[in-house]
């Protein structure tokens, strides 16, 4: 609409009813159901859930990396503004690594063993600039320098194996920063990584956003979310069921599940004997009941919570919640 | 409680790392576990902690140094004499999927220490203790003749706390038993692993890089740094006040779930972590301490009483 | 069944099953080849053709394999000799089914016998380590470096002539392959966390062997099973073909290609049809050990 075009401040990215499903001889898997958030410029948006929720499932198809057999079924991503969901995979190319970048989990597994770190991110530049040998490896080494690698131009020439964990990981967010992207989604980057590392990449991910790099920011931590995030998604078997800021969601949630999550987790900081819990388990994928996926496990289900899927209601500017109960009130 | 289960002493293990290089992967540690105590030992990817664990109920042999179960030696028996003690030490591992042979049924996985150390007088008898021990660590009976990858993460590390508590032992080696899994689920295991000690008496060397978990379950707590020990003592005394610089830098870099509080201002550790092939002269830590002085390089710190009432391996310490 | 049903419904309805992941289970496995690899499935029909072929020849043919027509000598294809007669005048056909018999049990119970002493030393090498290990693998290094048809050409020619003797040759010269493979299968498991598990337990050792190491060696077995009758099928017809295998008057498929050999321009078709027989069973087996493997093999189970 021409109305967005002349707004000052664009979203980076913006997700609007994003559906992916798996398409499996046993039924169709709805990994990614009806997501919609936003990721301001210069700004972290953490999405936080369990395993099983559908948070990676949505990281990739923000990349165009869908793996077989699924398929984004519905929904628009605005990369700055561009849908890019109905791309094909060549024009996909052009905007991963250049527009999008990702960094994931294992440090160790993203990286080419038998290459050089220099090289390897030497070849992202390369692939999307029409530049000179020389000039990508003058870029590399001014990369590895903004994200904290000590002896930038010694570490071009050393292999993933000779790095400790923490390096292996700014290599790789060097990487993905080197063409500059405006969105950088990272999935679980620190999950695989000492804590006193952690708190190093979590110090580096927010200096990144002072250059105006959006932040999609995936964990199951909530203290890393906690930290880092300015903007919280709750996501459970595979849609959002809050939205908040940082110290409404962590001082009054809303939602059944996210309230169990806060319990769990300051009940084992408050050091309490007996600890809290979320009765079940994450349910199956493939069978999901009509209703609220929730339902099964809520202390609170009402009536009909298993038979109507809830919509999101917006509590407040900035906060919302997928909850039947929640409906227009505040708290419950 | 009562006495002392299982000692360590001045245990070390090295690893050869081709070139004729060596891993120190445990130096010197000594430490004790009493009788339905929890030790915790905390420390980062590196630390030994898994290797001192291993050799603590025998499955590694140390370069150095002895373990002691109820006063007796570990170099001092043969294998056969030890064998009965093997039923008295168990373990729990930390990935819930690979620690089940995925072609055993829950009864067959369950019941195998049953039929190893004779506790059952046949197969109808085992199958009853087996249901026995389904209930106690809160798996549903139906699922008695399912295969692992039908359970949940969750689902088969109860699995795995049935099979190590099926022939009672005095002690349990807790290898991060909860690092795999989601938050909620964890506080279920550590329920559980509560529960059990509590009716049972177990003992617990529960290892974990997880602070926050380690500081919940354990009553004493072994801070770890490339192979040594550098801070021990009561849970609480420990982190309510740390005195070795790396317990500090550790409890500062825990990300905290509080938004309000963050830590903009943290000191962060300085350097790279240093190898456990070529470890630093004197203190480990020195090349990543704030504090380090001339006399942290010549002379390693051992460990020493502090105000606290704890122990901690380091020079600056009054 | 009822009862089955219902634990079903609490197993789905509280989500306890895997979503990925699936039984390993020989079942699983193998409804996934029929439903995946029809190849596999048709070369399965074809070798069960084969062995009940072989089995039945007598009802199949009304002559017997050396029965000698002098009259009718090398006469081509025909109503009466759907084959031919070779230079006895005896029928192509049915010596293709008779030799079928010796050449199938050849490809397979010399197979069946080396991967037993294979398997054998293979998980005693893997699992015992150190001394035992280098002994073994030097030994079956050594058996490796010989050629094998050279080898079997000496062992044939130091035991003699017989069914038994090509048996025993067949299986000297394989078991060292199906060792290695079973040795490396068995490394691999033995690191794995739930052996770690179970030698935490107090399992003996030959009980980790028996219940958790060689049950999963069993799949590669069987893939290689598939993969090795093929290969002495054909080792089978080298020796008879350089007539130290099977003598005449019986047959062997092999046997019929070297005999047909001198009638190459005249009667083809005396050594076309065995050639034809052995090559769709050694690629039947091939095909059936490929799509076997793609079930079986873990590492490409991952979903």
């Amino acid at each position: 609409m021409e109305s967005e075009e002349w707004r000052v401040e664009m979203n980076t990215l913006e997700i609007r009813n994003l559906c992916t499903s798996f398409f499996t001889e046993k039924g169709e898997l709805k990994a990614v159901r009806d997501v919609s958030l936003t990721v301001g410029e210069g700004k972290i948006t953490g999405i936080v859930g369990e395993s099983g929720c559908g948070k990676s499932m949505l990281a990739r198809s923000v990349m165009g990396l869908i793996p077989h057999p699924g398929r984004l079924v519905a929904g628009e991503i605005l990369l700055n503004g561009r849908d890019i969901a109905k791309l094909s995979q060549r024009e996909y190319c052009a905007v991963r690594g250049s527009e999008v970048s990702m960094v994931c989990q294992d440090p160790m597994t993203s990286l080419n063993p038998v290459m050089t770190v220099g090289r390897q991110v030497k070849e992202a530049i390369l692939l999307h600039n029409d530049v000179s040998g020389d000039e990508a490896e003058r870029r590399t080494i001014e990369a590895f320098e903004s994200v904290g690698i000590p002896d930038p131009d010694k570490r071009l020439k050393s292999y993933p194996h000779q790095l400790s964990g923490g390096l292996r990981q700014r290599v790789l967010i060097a990487m993905a920063m080197v063409c500059k992207p405006k969105l950088l989604i990272a999935d679980e980057p620190t999950t695989a990584l000492d804590v006193t590392v952690e708190a190093q990449i979590l110090r580096l991910m927010r200096k990144l956003c002072e250059d105006g790099t959006g932040i999609l920011l995936i964990s199951h931590n909530l203290g890393v979310i906690a930290q880092t995030c300015d903007d919280i998604y709750v996501m459970y078997a595979g849609s959002i069921v809050e939205h908040a800021d940082p110290v409404t969601l962590f001082e009054a949630p809303v939602h059944p599940y996210t309230r169990g999550l806060m319990n769990a987790v300051a009940a084992l900081n408050r050091n309490e004997t007996v600890l809290e819990t979320i009765r079940g388990v994450v349910p199956n994928l493939l069978h999901l009941p009509a209703g609220c996926a929730f339902s099964l496990r809520c202390d609170q289900c009402g009536k009909d919570c298993a038979d109507r899927f809830p919509e999101m209601h917006s509590i407040r500017p900035g906060h919302e919640v997928r909850c039947h109960l929640a409906g227009g009130k505040e708290g419950a | 409680m009562s006495g002392i289960l299982l000692e360590a002493r001045n245990l070390s293990r090295d690893f050869p790392a081709g070139h004729q290089k060596v891993v120190h992967a445990v130096s010197d540690v000594s430490l004790q576990i009493g009788e339905g105590e929890t030790l915790g030992i905390v420390g980062e990817s590196g630390c030994g902690k898994s290797t001192l664990g291993r050799m603590l109920i025998r499955m590694i042999p140390p370069t150095s140094g002895d373990v002691l179960f109820r006063g007796k030696a570990f170099s001092e028996m043969k294998e056969t004499e030890f064998h009965p003690i093997r039923r008295e030490l168990q373990m729990i591992f930390q990935d819930p999927y690979a620690s089940l042979n995925p072609r055993m049924n829950v009864r067959d996985i369950i019941a195998e220490p049953l039929e190893t150390w004779h506790v059952c007088a046949g197969k109808e008898e085992t199958t009853q203790r087996v249901l026995e021990l389904m209930r106690d660590v809160g798996l549903p009976e139906e699922f008695l003749y399912r295969y692992p990858h039908q359970f949940s993460g969750g689902q088969r590390q109860r699995i795995g706390i049935a099979r190590a508590i099926a022939a009672d032992p005095s002690l349990i080696v807790c290898d991060e038993p909860t690092s795999a899994l989601d938050v909620s689920v964890q506080n279920q295991i550590l329920n559980l692993l509560r529960e059990l000690q509590q009716a049972r008496g177990l003992s617990y060397l529960f290892i974990s890089h997880n602070i926050s978990v380690v500081r919940h379950i354990s009553d004493r707590i072994a801070v770890m740094f490339l192979g040594k020990i550098c801070e021990t003592g009561p849970t609480e005394k420990v982190f309510s006040a740390p005195r070795h610089p790396y317990t500090k830098f550790l409890l500062e870099a825990v990300p905290q779930p509080d938004p309000r509080k963050r830590t903009e201002t943290t000191a962060l550790l300085q350097g790279e972590p240093p190898s456990p092939i070529d470890p630093p002269s004197g203190c480990r830590f020195r090349t990543r301490c704030p504090h380090a002085t001339e006399r942290c390089a010549a002379e390693e710190p051992a460990l020493k009483e502090t105000a606290a009432g704890t122990e901690a391996a380091c020079h600056m310490i009054a | 069944m009822n009862r089955k049903k219902k634990i079903d419904q609490i197993v789905r309805t509280a989500g306890l099953e895997s979503q990925i992941g699936e039984a390993q289970t020989f079942g699983t496995m193998m409804r996934r080849m029929v439903r995946e690899n029809k190849l596999a499935v048709i070369s399965f029909g074809v070798i069960i053709l084969f062995i009940l072929a072989a089995v039945f020849a007598p009802l199949l043919t009304p002559y017997t394999y050396d029965e000698m027509d002098l009259a009718n000598r090398l006469a081509p294809p025909s109503a009466a000799h759907p084959l031919g007669t070779d230079e006895g005048g005896r029928d192509v056909f049915t010596r293709l089914l008779y030799g079928a018999r010796v050449s199938l049990l050849i490809g397979i119970v010399p197979t069946l016998l080396s991967m037993a002493i294979g398997a054998a030393l293979g998980i005693l090498a893997g699992f015992a380590g150190g001394k035992t290990d280098t002994v073994i693998m030097r030994i079956a290094d050594v058996m490796l470096a010989f050629p094998s048809i050279l080898l079997a050409m000496v062992l044939m020619y130091m035991l003699g002539d017989g069914l038994i003797n090509i048996f025993l040759t067949l299986s000297i010269v394989n078991w060292a392959s199906v060792a290695r493979v079973v040795r490396a299968e068995t490394l691999r498991l033995k690191e794995l966390e739930y052996v770690e598990a179970a030698r935490v337990t107090g399992v003996s050792r030959s009980k980790i062997l028996l219940r958790h190491i060689l049950p999963n060696c069993i799949p590669t077995l069987i893939v290689l099973f598939t993969l090795n009758v093929p290969s002495s099928i054909l080792t089978e017809s080298g020796l008879s073909f350089l007539g130290l295998g099977v003598q005449p008057p019986a047959a062997s498929w092999g046997l019929m290609v070297n005999q047909g050999r001198q009638y190459l321009y005249t009667a083809p078709w005396l050594s076309f049809a065995p050639c034809v027989a052995i090559m769709l069973t050694v690629l039947a087996f091939n095909f059936l050990g490929d799509g076997l493997r793609d079930v079986m093999d873990p590492h490409l189970n991952k979903g």
